[in-house]
């Protein structure tokens, strides 16, 4: 009896102290997921084209359209890695010509048709068709054999070549975002275009134009629920209103120069560094191979390399990093991110060196430089780092003559070659491969060729050649190192893009470098921890 | 009247084929769109292809006389960048700016008319004064630092408006202040000029002698003469800032009008948006130039039409 007074006595306690317990927990139905809730608004500074597919405009539209759309392979935020994203999973054959992309099962586009390979391949192809205007058409349409679609799960991507950039170009790094077939094939192009449908964690609303775009959350998406059930994009172009904008909570989240980032830490709002979004660099007029027809022998005084080393060591770019940059850039001999960018030596600030070597390369006087300047996207502060750099070499006797001038119309001179006696400004963003822009720039056939001698040119065909993804990497590094120790460019910093978050936000992971997006891993700011394939 | 008017029509369709012409050379003058369109990497091959796409290969002959042609049927063609019809580029801030430009210009009016009749009658006295300090001010104040001021003042600080977008009323009330208040400067300053000639005329002091109140004297009898070059300022700048939008104030505001387009679609060499939105104004321009023209002979019926 005793043995069961006790039992029962212990049942009794244990009972009233569990019921003590469940009073105190908050009532919880069997389903208490929470759902995405509430606005999130974004101002950033132009809806551009306001077009959405993804061969009618330029790279900068990711901004706003990948909301809508995923790609096939998603880029880690902040390390670059590639996760499947579309693509469950993508082999790559022995003689690397073939790519057998696996697509996830159960997809659907927003009007609850089902996503297929019949829709990657028509993207490729409309990607890749004559009136494409997509940032990487002219990668794809030289890379590729063919397109095969065996199932509709299946794509097969035959490739003329290896391509180690296929992956990066067909990432969220790239501009190669998934359109459905069915949809623009029967509404059109310009109906998809202002009323698109995707695969993406947000649906289109509505666009208001020049002003903003409303965007609702999926509530049962594949790759992450997003945790606002509405996103609204804002245009803003003007950098004082959009700081009027935040400070009012008129918007929630705002793209900020480097300028302002202090100010906006020290009243109380979270800056948000995209890292390595771009780096900024100066490029010699002109110094191409001298078989190169479009360039005149190379007669500036940056010829001699003691000149271009001069010009290197006469900025300071600690201070341009920690005062122009306001400590958001990290200086850097050459401002191109090849492998290995990290480890390349930085050059010392000497004034007196510098100018000791202008006199040994026959400049004691110094000389005259033209500098064009004109802003661009990213970079809209490259004008006035050009007058700093101006500064700098003032100070050395070198005299520049700053012209303002439009891009698109410099572009064409420089293609030309019709850049002797000038250094350009030049800003370059973090891309899939380094090969398309390395070729650009320093092969002697680019469109805007600035640096060439018979051994970096050897290099660089070398690192272009190369399709081992090690080897390649390696070899681009190789190229890196080359072009620093011949003074190739005056290269300034990397820069790290800003952006403020107001406080009525959690957590945020941009992609890093080109252009910000991924608002659909916004978080509130007590986070709801709804689901997510991976992190960002 | 009639024949007046339909010669007038008809030489507002000569001028706008002539219009069009100028316009068309003069945004080819700007570049190649494809400068702007193309990545840097492009390809003279990606620069052909794209040409052929856009109808740029043409001779520019031949290229303006398909443009004449769609012109003349109406067809505004395609913009570059927008890839749709400009009719519809268009169409969708043209409501925009004409509430922006209908506010500004109403504010204009309703109170530099009335300013300016203020400081003319009380010439010399501290009303006067006062008023031509405000239009001093007015005209001086750079209208992009006025809006920074008005948004810091009346959004960030007091919280009253919102600091930018549109969308109601509340939207609408900062930057009509900001777009109105040089134009109401300068219209204030116009009709005091113009009212201070009008109001020493003889036929004034006649009005007076036969007894009637100095208020019927003014607004009765002097502001009907004083009026015609108001009018004449107030055609142009409606057409010229209102109608085509300021590329200031709807920047600092984000005010979706054809300011910023016409600023945009120039920068990208979008050139059937800027030769459209310039026919457009150009046309504008001309009828508005004709109901003036109308309007004076209601005002003075002394005016005759030629």
């Amino acid at each position: 009896m005793g043995r069961l007074s006790r039992f029962l006595r212990l049942a009794v306690a244990s009972t009233l102290v569990l019921a003590a317990c469940q009073s105190q927990a908050p009532a919880a139905s069997p389903t208490a997921a929470p759902g995405p809730t509430g606005k999130l608004v974004v101002a950033i500074t132009s809806l551009r084209e306001e077009t959405f597919l993804p061969w009618t405009g330029p790279l900068a539209r990711k901004t706003y359209t990948t909301p809508i759309f995923d790609f096939l392979v998603h880029a880690k935020g902040e390390t670059g890695e590639y996760v499947p994203s579309l693509a469950k999973s993508w082999d790559v054959s022995a003689d690397r010509l073939t790519w057998t992309i696996k697509l996830r099962d159960g997809v659907k586009w927003h009007d609850g048709t089902d996503f297929t390979s019949a829709d990657v391949a028509y993207t490729i192809q409309r990607y890749t068709d004559k009136d494409s205007l997509g940032f990487s058409a002219n990668f794809f349409r030289n890379a590729l054999a063919g397109v095969e679609t065996p199932d509709p799960l299946t794509v097969v991507l035959k490739v003329k070549a290896p391509q180690p950039a296929l992956v990066g170009e067909l990432s969220s790094y790239g501009s190669l975002w998934i359109a459905p077939k069915k949809y623009v094939t029967e509404v059109g192009d310009k109906v998809a275009d202002q009323k698109p449908i995707g695969t993406g964690p947000y649906k289109f609303v509505r666009l208001a134009p020049a002003q903003d775009i409303e965007y609702e959350a999926v509530p049962a998406h594949w790759r992450v629920v997003p945790e606002f059930k509405t996103l609204l994009i804002r245009a803003i172009p003007e950098e004082s209103a959009r700081l009027a904008a935040l400070r009012t909570k008129e918007v929630d989240i705002s793209v900020v120069s480097t300028d302002s980032s202090a100010a906006l830490e020290r009243d109380g709002f979270r800056i948000k560094e995209v890292k390595q979004s771009y780096g900024t660099m100066f490029m010699f007029g002109a110094l191409l191979n001298p078989t190169d027809k479009r360039y005149a022998k190379p007669t500036d005084p940056w010829a001699d390399q003691r000149v271009r080393k001069a010009l290197n060591i006469a900025i300071d770019r600690d201070a341009i990093a920690k005062s122009f940059y306001q400590g958001r850039a990290t200086p850097h001999p050459t401002g191109w991110m090849f492998p290995g960018w990290q480890e390349l030596g930085p050059y010392k600030y000497d004034v007196a060196e510098a100018k000791r070597l202008l006199a040994e390369a026959g400049f004691p006087s110094g000389f005259t430089v033209q500098m064009p300047a004109y802003p661009l996207s990213p970079g809209t502060e490259l004008p006035q780092l050009v007058e700093a750099v101006a500064n700098y070499w003032d100070k050395i006797g070198v005299k520049a003559k700053i012209v303002p001038i439009d891009f698109a119309n410099y572009r064409r001179e420089w293609g030309e070659g019709k850049t002797a006696g000038r250094i350009s400004v030049m800003r370059m963003p973090l891309f899939p491969d380094w090969g398309t822009n390395a070729d650009s720039y320093f092969g002697t056939a680019g469109p805007l060729p600035s640096y060439s001698d018979a051994e970096t040119d050897a290099a660089l065909r070398a690192a272009l050649s190369e399709t081992d993804v090690a080897a390649r990497a390696k070899k681009f590094g190789e190229l890196g190192k080359l072009l620093r120790s011949k003074d190739a460019m005056v290269g300034i910093a990397i820069v790290n893009d800003t952006t403020a978050l107001g406080d009525q936000v959690g957590t945020w992971t941009p992609l890093a470098g080109t252009y910000p997006m991924y608002w659909e891993y916004v978080t509130h700011k007590q986070p709801f921890k709804l689901f997510r394939l991976f992190e960002p | 009247m009639a024949r007046y008017v339909v010669g007038r029509l008809f030489q507002a369709a000569l001028s706008l084929v002539l219009m069009s012409l100028f316009v068309f050379l003069l945004a080819h003058l700007t570049g190649d769109p494809r400068d702007v369109i193309l990545p840097p990497d492009a390809s003279p091959a990606e620069y052909q292809r794209v040409g052929e796409a856009l109808g740029l290969d043409r001779p520019l002959p031949v290229q303006y006389g398909i443009y004449l042609g769609s012109l003349l049927r109406g067809d505004l063609g395609t913009s570059f960048r927008a890839r749709r019809e400009v009719a519809d580029v268009i169409g969708g801030r043209l409501p925009a700016t004409l509430e922006l430009g209908g506010a500004a210009f109403t504010l204009s009016m309703l109170a530099g008319v009335p300013l300016g009749i203020a400081s003319a009658v009380s010439r010399g006295r501290s009303r006067d004064q006062v008023i031509r300090a405000v239009v001093f001010l007015g005209q001086s104040v750079p209208t992009f630092w006025l809006g920074i001021v008005l948004i810091e003042v009346f959004s960030v600080r007091l919280g009253w408006l919102p600091s930018g977008g549109s969308g109601t009323l509340a939207h609408l009330v900062l930057p009509a202040a900001t777009l109105a208040l040089f134009f109401m400067a300068a219209t204030t300053r116009l009709v005091r000029s113009s009212m201070l000639e009008t109001l020493s005329m003889a036929y004034l002091q006649t009005a007076r002698a036969k007894g009637l109140r100095e208020r019927t004297v003014v607004l009765r009898h002097a502001l009907r003469n004083a009026v015609i070059p108001v009018v004449t300022y107030l055609s142009t700048i409606f057409v010229t800032v209102f109608l085509a939008g300021s590329i200031v104030t709807e920047t600092v505001y984000s005010w979706p009008g054809m300011g910023q387009l016409v600023f945009q679609s120039v920068l990208t060499r979008d050139f059937p948006v800027v030769q459209a939105l310039v026919m457009l104004f150009a046309a504008a321009f001309i009828f508005v130039s004709l109901a003036v023209d109308l309007l004076y002979v209601w005002l003075d019926p002394r005016i005759r039409l030629a």
